[in-house]
Parts: C-alpha cells; sequence; structure tokens
C-alpha cells in the first residue's frame, strides 16, 4: 500500500511540476514573442515607412498595403505573434503525435490509419473557412479603416466644431452603424464558414471512440491487454486524437497568418529608387546650391495624364526664385520633385551639376529647409517641433531666434510653460491648440532653425493675416541670404522681391522674368496680378485700419 | 514611376516561421533554451495524466490489492 502512495504521489507530484513549469515558459514565451513584435517588427514598421521613398507611400495603393502590413502586427491575435506562437506550438503537436502515433501503431494499425484520414478531412474543412476568410481579406481591411477612422475622427476636437454646427452628428452615426453592420456581416459569413469543421470535428470525435473503444474492450474482455494497459491506451487514443486536432488548428493559423506576414513583408521589401546609402556626395554642399530641371516629366501613380510636362529652368546659387500660378498648376509637385520626394518619370533633375538620383538622398535632404503647405505640427512641445529633435539634442538659444524670426515668440511669451508648452493634449495634459497661422509660423520656425542652404516655401503665407504675411516677407530677405530659395504662392503680389519668377500652368513654365518684366509683358502674370492686387490693397488697408 | 508596395509577396509559410524565430531568439537569447524546454513539457504533461490512472491500477496491483482487476474480470467475463 506504502509503495502505491509513494508512486501515485511521486507521479502526481512530476505532474503538478510539470504543469507548473510549462504554465510558466508559456507565460515567459508569450511575453517574448509579443515584445519582439512591439519592439522589433513594429518598430521596423515604423522606421521603414518612415524613411522609403515618398513613392513607397503617398498613393493610395500603398497606403492600402501599409494598412494591410500594419493590421499583420498591430495586433496578438493576429498575423506575426500567432506566427510565432503558432509555430512552437506545431512543434509540440508533432512530437506528440509521432510519439502517440508510434503508441497506436503496437495496439492497432486500423485506428490510426482512421484517425490520419479524419484529420485530413478536418483539414481540408478548415482550410475552406480560411480560404474564404482571406478572400474577404480586402473587405475586412476596409471596414478596419473606416473604423479607425471614425473612431479617431470622432475624438478629434477639430472636427467637433464642424460636426457641431454642420449638425453632422446623426451623419456619422448613420456612417458608424453602416460600419458596424458591415463587420457583423463579415463575422456571420466568415462564421458560417467555420460550423462545416466544427460540425466535422464532432462527427470525428464521436466516430473514432466508438471504433477505439470497440477495439480496445474486445482486447481488455479477451485478456489481451490488463487494466492498466487498457486505461493507457484510452488516454492515448484521447492525446492522439488532440494532438491531431492541435495540427489542424496550427496549421491554418499558421497559414493565415503568414499570409498577414506577406503583407507585412509587402512594405518591409519595397526597394527604393534613391540612394539611402551610399551615392555621390554633392561637392561644394556647404554653399549654396544650384539646381537645373532638364525636360523634367513627372506623372503620379495611377495618373492618367503628366503633372509636369518637360519643364526646364536653371536655379542658380543664391539665386530666389518664385514659383507662381493657380491652384492644380504644378507647383506643389515641383517642391515634393525638388525635396527628392518623387524622381522624375521623365527627364533628370541636377544638383551642382549632378544627377540627384545618383546622390545621396539623405545627405542631399539635409541641406534643404523646406515648408509645406500641409502643415502638421506634432504632439509634442514647441522647442521640439521647432528643433526637430530630443530636448537633450536641442539648440535652445538657436529655438528662440528661429521663433522670433518666424514672428511667434511674442505668442511663446504668453504661455506658461512657454516653448516647453506641448501642442494638443495627446501627450500633455496642459497641452494648447495653435492657429492655422500660429502653426505656420512654428513651422516656418523650424525651416529657419534648419538653416539649410537651400530653402523652400511652399505658400508660407497662406494661412497669415496681412501684417503677419507683410511681416514674413520683410523676414525672408534675412532668411535666405547665403542660400539658393524657391518661394511658392498663388499670390503674385508676394514674390516681387524674388529674383526671378517662373509662372506655372498646367505643368509647363508659360512665363518667365523678373516682376517689373513680367508686368511689362503684358500677359498672363500681370491679367491675375492686376485681379488680385485691387483685393489684396482691400484687405492690407482693411488689416491697417484695425 | 510606380509605388514597390503593389509588388505581391507570396512568401512560403516555413520561410516566414524561420524569419519571426530568428527574430525571436535573436532579440531574447532566453527564448533559445526556453522554447524547446517548453515543447519538451509540454509534450510530457499530457503524457504523464495518460500515465497517472496507469501507473495507479499497476501499482495497485503491485501492492497486493486485487480488488480493481478483480472487479474488472468480474464485470467483463
Amino acid at each position: 500500500m506504502l509503495y502505491f502512495i509513494l508512486a501515485m504521489a511521486g507521479v502526481l507530484l512530476l505532474n503538478a511540476g510539470v504543469k507548473s513549469c510549462v504554465s510558466i515558459l508559456n507565460s515567459r514565451i508569450s511575453f517574448k514573442c509579443n515584445y519582439t513584435r512591439r519592439g522589433y517588427f513594429c518598430r521596423q514598421f515604423v522606421d521603414k515607412v518612415l524613411s522609403t521613398d515618398y513613392v513607397n507611400v503617398e498613393p493610395q495603393e500603398s497606403q492600402r498595403q501599409i494598412q494591410k502590413g500594419a493590421y499583420a502586427i498591430n495586433s496578438g491575435w493576429i498575423g506575426t505573434e500567432q506566427l510565432m506562437k503558432q509555430s512552437i506550438e506545431i512543434a509540440v503537436c508533432i512530437l506528440g503525435l509521432a510519439v502517440y502515433g508510434a503508441s497506436v501503431v503496437f495496439l492497432d494499425l486500423r485506428i490510426l490509419l482512421i484517425m490520419l484520414i479524419m484529420f485530413m478531412l478536418d483539414y481540408y474543412f478548415r482550410a475552406h473557412a480560411i480560404r474564404f476568410q482571406d478572400s474577404l481579406i480586402e473587405e475586412n481591411t476596409r471596414i478596419y479603416r473606416t473604423k479607425n477612422y471614425l473612431n479617431r475622427s470622432g475624438l478629434d476636437i477639430r472636427a467637433g466644431k464642424d460636426v457641431r454646427v454642420y449638425e453632422m452628428e446623426g451623419w456619422f452615426h448613420r456612417v458608424y452603424e453602416s460600419v458596424v453592420k458591415a463587420a457583423r456581416s463579415y463575422a456571420v459569413r466568415t462564421e458560417l464558414r467555420w460550423y462545416l469543421p466544427s460540425f466535422f470535428d464532432h462527427i470525428c470525435i464521436s466516430a473514432r471512440d466508438l471504433l477505439a473503444y470497440y477495439i480496445l474492450i474486445r482486447m481488455a474482455v479477451s485478456g489481451e491487454i490488463s487494466p492498466a494497459v487498457f486505461t493507457m491506451y484510452l488516454g492515448i487514443i484521447a492525446g492522439f486524437s488532440e494532438w491531431m486536432n492541435s495540427i489542424a488548428h496550427a496549421l491554418n493559423v499558421i497559414r493565415r497568418s503568414s499570409h498577414e506576414f506577406n503583407h507585412y513583408l509587402a512594405v518591409m521589401n519595397a526597394k527604393d529608387e534613391f540612394l539611402h546609402e551610399g551615392g555621390m556626395q554633392i561637392p561644394d554642399s556647404q554653399k549654396p546650391l544650384k539646381i537645373e530641371f532638364e525636360n523634367v516629366s513627372f506623372r503620379y501613380p495611377g495618373a492618367d495624364k503628366d503633372t509636369i510636362k518637360s519643364l526646364s529652368f536653371v536655379i542658380n546659387p543664391g539665386e530666389k526664385i518664385a514659383l507662381v500660378g493657380n491652384n492644380g498648376a504644378g507647383k506643389t509637385t515641383i517642391v515634393k520633385l525638388l525635396c527628392g520626394l518623387y524622381q522624375p518619370t521623365g527627364g533628370r533633375i541636377l544638383v551642382n551639376g549632378f544627377e540627384l538620383s545618383k546622390v545621396n538622398i539623405d545627405e542631399y535632404q539635409k541641406l534643404i529647409s523646406v515648408l509645406f503647405q500641409d502643415i502638421q505640427p506634432l504632439a509634442f512641445n514647441i522647442e521640439m517641433n521647432v528643433s526637430g529633435r530630443g530636448e537633450d539634442e536641442t539648440d535652445h538659444k538657436k529655438v528662440k531666434e528661429s521663433l522670433k524670426g518666424a514672428g511667434l515668440w511674442e505668442k511663446v511669451t504668453t504661455l506658461p510653460k512657454r516653448e516647453k508648452t506641448y501642442l494638443s493634449q495627446t501627450l500633455d495634459d496642459g497641452g494648447i491648440q495653435l492657429s492655422g497661422g500660429e502653426a505656420q509660423k512654428l513651422l516656418l520656425a523650424r525651416a529657419i532653425y534648419k538653416d539649410g542652404n537651400f530653402l523652400i516655401l511652399d505658400e508660407p503665407t497662406s494661412a497669415l493675416d496681412p501684417i503677419a504675411e507683410s511681416r514674413m516677407y520683410e523676414e525672408y530677405n534675412s532668411m535666405t541670404r547665403e542660400k539658393t530659395s524657391v518661394f511658392i504662392s498663388h499670390r503674385l503680389a508676394s514674390t516681387k522681391f524674388c529674383d526671378r519668377i517662373l509662372f506655372i500652368e498646367d505643368g509647363s513654365i508659360i512665363e518667365e522674368g523678373t516682376h517689373g518684366q513680367l508686368i511689362e509683358k503684358n500677359g498672363k502674370y500681370k491679367e491675375i496680378f492686376d485681379i488680385q492686387s485691387h483685393y489684396y490693397q482691400e484687405k492690407v488697408g482693411e488689416a491697417v485700419g484695425e | 514611376m510606380s509605388s514597390r508596395l503593389n509588388e505581391p509577396v507570396r512568401t512560403i509559410a516555413a520561410k516566414n516561421v524561420i524569419t519571426v524565430l530568428r527574430a525571436l531568439f535573436m532579440r531574447y537569447r532566453s527564448a533559445v533554451w526556453q522554447v524547446p524546454a517548453y515543447i519538451v513539457l509540454k509534450l510530457s504533461g499530457p503524457f504523464l495524466s495518460t500515465l497517472i490512472p496507469t501507473v495507479a491500477l499497476h501499482t495497485y496491483q503491485r501492492a497486493g490489492c486485487y480488488t480493481l482487476s478483480l472487479l474488472w474480470q468480474e464485470y467483463y467475463c
């Protein structure tokens, strides 16, 4: 009796110890899988999206692919993390299947055969359900994207104004409802496909049990096996079946996760056309740059016509060029080409005589200070927004000077935390919202802080009032001293102080010269200038009168 | 010019499994022994559970308590 008690206590203790160890290891490995996803795959993904060529990021198709790639790494229940976890689980299952399978073979080969057939059928039905789910991945991504957008914009305070004034709540609510309905329909359809494998599972288990018990009981009754062996085989058959089900499940999850992971790889493997590593160094890059456009054409991916058509011009070192033209003329596209965000689809761009596609693009971009039209300050503090660096890497004195130069310092001194004030309340409860004009000044301060020797300002005064705009023009001369600069505006009066004006229409230069020359030419520039100047003088007069 | 993201990637699952596991092992050195240990222990868990009633019956018989096996024989024979 003592022998029995000791043996049982030993086995039970061993079992409890093994289970505890499994539980601890499972938790440790789960944690590591989770942080490999977050700390490695997510970080790599963000780094790639932030550093790859802009053409890999901006077009709609790329945006969709990025969404799919993000879907594979944003949750622990799908994609990358499941791929890690299930590949470990499947190793356990395969080994388990081998050990138990060998035991079943000793008992009766028929049991093994029927189990294998059932496994294959079960796998087929599950794979069928997964294939169906895969075919709906586009739909699921669209639902996921819309739902995310609605969640985000529903909480966005900026959208809140319009929502209230234009009574958009009902509309917003209906859109949300339709997305919830679409998500429900997706879930129901995919769920239905899983009923068949689930039903088949139960049939398999019952059939297996019937057959196995019949064979085992017959053997026990005939005295071929002892009660202990009978019990052991019951456990082995149940276990064998369990391993097979686990393998079918793990294989299908791996297949699906791998499919999702391929979307992640599509983003990670995107090739860059610009040279981010290696490439030529730009000679005399410390001096003002010379930029040449030689028959440059450009067409956006998926577009059916060129936005820029055989454009040729030279910006000499230290020259101040103005690009003017109506909306949609192609000015901002020229800025993107000048900044090395896109490669021309025809012709070439030369920087100090070297083709831009052959120089190190990161080194070139270090030389550019640019203020884009679509202003988007970050949720960090004012100082970090200006320097584009962490606080410990920021030159505080230079930040102050830049803010003064951009005309924002007065506003900053009225804030309780001055330049340490955060923008928006996303990262700091005491954060503030800047007006459109103030945000534009902030990003102008960033361009001044960087002090690149090629300055590009794309509609820098679009959100400024006439006085602030006039002050900006005064600052422009000191900002562009010893620099090559490009000033883009649809306000023709703002370009008087530039050395040369290029009037762009439909992606081509239609007039070129100084302000005086273009007025004298009495062409399109003069026509639009006259219309604008009448209106503009009235506005300045009103502003000064106030 | 077109985005390079539109090119489909159809890497086979086995290669993707190697990629993710390599990342796991590179990032966490301890995972190199924890994963095999987990596999072996997880495998032995159900095996031990299966063995418990077998060992119980076996040792009970060896200890001279034949009641169960007699019951067994009475019931089936």
